[in-house]
């Protein structure tokens, strides 16, 4: 997939997210991108391990870097949250051809609309449950997937792990219908 | 029988080694970086800048050590992640394996470390997995499992490479939230002593002050927080600081900002990597071998022997670039990538590079690149309230600190004169306003 492709979905999650009320920090368009290739197989070609709050991926991060140093997006100030991710006037044209595609631009915007207004918490506990459906399998007990969702952030509560996955499961069923 | 060892050093005065440590640094991978430039061919620009993996290596563990020490002192143990530690009993192992991951981090390096080591790999490799490897074969296995306590190569590997690399060549090895802490304490992009120690070393041996900060006070207010104390936030643990320690991370910051553009990115210092890697292209015909035992073979004396030799001899495989290099004659800079001509084309650079080599031929020009990345660093601090924030919320200079890049075209020095005149007299014909392309 080609930079400049890359950019254009970034930018266009970054658009609905803030469509959808989100702070839109860096967690939200990791999680949001992770989300969209996991639940519709959208491409980005960026890859995600376990890393910081759950699915992680180190080129998305340095494609948000470049895109700061090239005035495209800014990094704005929060307090007492975490920084905010700002989109520069103009780049419109550049997510142009994602916006027009509506089979993918409706994807997008699902996830967005689902994930925009989570703090990092929740958007941790419910990607790193994506990740162990996708690791494990769905057909394992609840009880046996919270418990590896623990081993892996040990700072999620039973509670919030168990409740992620079946949050997780309510967007996946809702997505079927997105992608049909 | 003596136990710790000490050895002198410029940056920390003395770095001490106990007797398992001492096994590793005189073990033949070890020893090897004793004949591995830490900056390249740089001595060829700051004379001074002569140093070696070899010391940079005992310096990072030592700062390791001395992280590990500050970070997991009953003092300065936030309430929030205690229950994510591991049990005191526990902590003499880990301290280990972080020094001996520190210590053995940079052993896969390439003669002439980076800048031989773009091209001249197989696909899918790196100086980390050469580390890897080199960390799990038999050699240094037998040390870490008869160290006292034993140790896991595989922790040493885990916490040396870091997730970010290892992910590129193990895709299916996972870090715990304390293996992924433990190596942000060696090659973390905040606080990372790979980087504090390379900082101050570079900056002493190159003649400048650039890469000089409080690394003292930075040190001894480093804190194991979690990321936020926020009802919404995660608390999942981070790398971070004290409030008193924010001066000395904007420090730290502003230095590698300098290094980068003052050192690193020198241009004639580029302009010899180029000829270098040029050379071993032809002289290996090929790529550097990957066999753990052949990679111990390669190191900056035999590649040195033989550019010198091929510099002499016009038969010789690579002797045009080794001549180059030996006698002086590197490429110029000719054109760098500036603000003016990148708002008329984000892509000048390259319309200019295509249109130097299609007037001029691929073997008079090259271009050398490093991409434009935000330095804002993002980590949480611990507020003399206890309250704890982003560093970007209270910090306006980690918010402004620009990104360290360049886009260089070079050009052999026979057609500088030419080639000069070329781009005076076509650079507006040469970069055209291009819409921007989404896909």
């Amino acid at each position: 997939m080609s930079a400049p492709h890359q950019t254009s979905i970034v930018l266009y999650v970054m658009k609905a997210l803030k469509a959808n009320g989100s702070w839109c920090g860096e967690t939200h368009v990791q999680k949001t991108l992770f989300m969209c290739q996991e639940l519709f197989g959208v491409r980005s070609d960026f890859k995600f391990i376990l890393y910081k709050h759950g699915p992680y991926s180190f080129q998305l991060s340095e494609h948000l870097q470049g895109l700061i140093a090239d005035d495209l997006i800014h990094v704005r100030s929060r307090p007492p949250y975490g920084p905010s991710l700002e989109l520069s006037e103009d780049v419109s044209a550049l997510y142009r051809a994602v916006a027009s595609d509506l089979n993918l631009s409706r994807k997008l915007d699902f996830i967005a609309a689902k994930l925009g207004r989570k703090g990092v918490a929740d958007l941790e506990r419910l990607a790193t449950a994506v990740y162990v459906n996708e690791k494990h399998s769905t057909h394992l007990p609840v009880e046996r997937r919270a418990s590896l969702l623990i081993s892996l952030k040990p700072h999620v509560s039973s509670e919030s792990a168990r409740s992620a996955f079946l949050e997780v499961e309510q967007i996946a069923r809702e997505s079927q219908r997105v992608a049909a | 029988m003596k136990h710790n060892h000490e050895f002198r050093d410029p940056i920390h005065v003395f770095v001490t080694l106990d007797s398992d440590e001492r096994r590793v640094v005189d073990a033949r991978p070890f020893q090897r970086l004793r004949h591995v430039h830490q900056l390249a061919a740089s001595y060829l620009v700051f004379p001074g800048a002569t140093h070696r993996r070899f010391e940079h290596s005992m310096g990072v563990m030592h700062l390791a050590g001395e992280v590990f020490d500050v970070v997991m002192h009953p003092n300065n143990r936030h309430q929030l992640i205690r229950p994510e530690m591991p049990g005191d009993h526990q902590l003499g192992y880990w301290r280990r394996v972080v020094r001996l991951a520190a210590l053995c981090h940079d052993i896969g390096h390439l003669p002439f470390s980076h800048a031989a080591e773009h091209d001249l790999l197989p696909p899918g490799w790196n100086h980390e997995r050469l580390t890897f490897d080199l960390i799990n074969s038999r050699e240094m296995r037998d040390i870490f499992q008869t160290s006292v306590p034993p140790v896991n190569p595989d922790h040493v590997a885990k916490i040396a490479i870091g997730p970010k690399k290892l992910s590129e060549f193990a895709p299916d090895v996972t870090f715990t939230v304390w293996e992924t802490l433990l190596s942000e304490i060696i090659v973390g992009d905040a606080f990372g002593v790979d980087r504090i120690d390379y900082l101050l070393r570079d900056a002493y041996h190159a003649g400048v002050v650039y890469g000089r900060f409080d690394h003292h006070r930075l040190l001894q207010t480093l804190r194991i927080l979690p990321r936020s104390d926020q009802e919404a936030g995660s608390s999942e643990p981070w790398l971070g600081i004290e409030a008193g320690g924010l001066e000395a991370a904007e420090a730290m910051s502003l230095a590698r900002y300098f290094m980068y553009k003052q050192v690193y990115f020198h241009h004639v210092r580029r302009a010899y990597d180029i000829h270098l890697k040029d050379f071993l292209k032809d002289w290996l015909e090929g790529h550097f071998p990957t066999n753990t035992e052949d990679h111990l073979r390669y190191t900056d004396n035999e590649v040195m022997a033989a550019l010198l030799a091929a510099a002499r001899d016009p038969k010789m495989l690579g002797h045009v670039h080794a001549k180059r290099f030996v006698e002086r004659q590197h490429f110029k800079r000719l054109y760098e990538r500036n603000p003016a001509d990148q708002k008329i084309n984000r892509a000048a650079v390259d319309q200019i590079y295509d249109s130097l080599v299609a007037e001029f031929g691929a073997d008079s020009v090259r271009r050398d690149s490093y991409p434009p990345r935000a330095a804002a660093l993002d980590f949480p601090v611990l507020r003399a309230d206890s309250s704890i924030e982003s560093s970007i919320n209270l910090s306006e200079t980690l918010q402004k600190i620009p990104s360290a890049a360049f886009d260089l075209i070079l050009c052999d020095r026979a057609i500088l004169a030419n080639a000069t005149s070329f781009l005076k007299a076509n650079r507006e014909k040469i970069i055209t306003p291009v819409k921007e392309v989404a896909s």
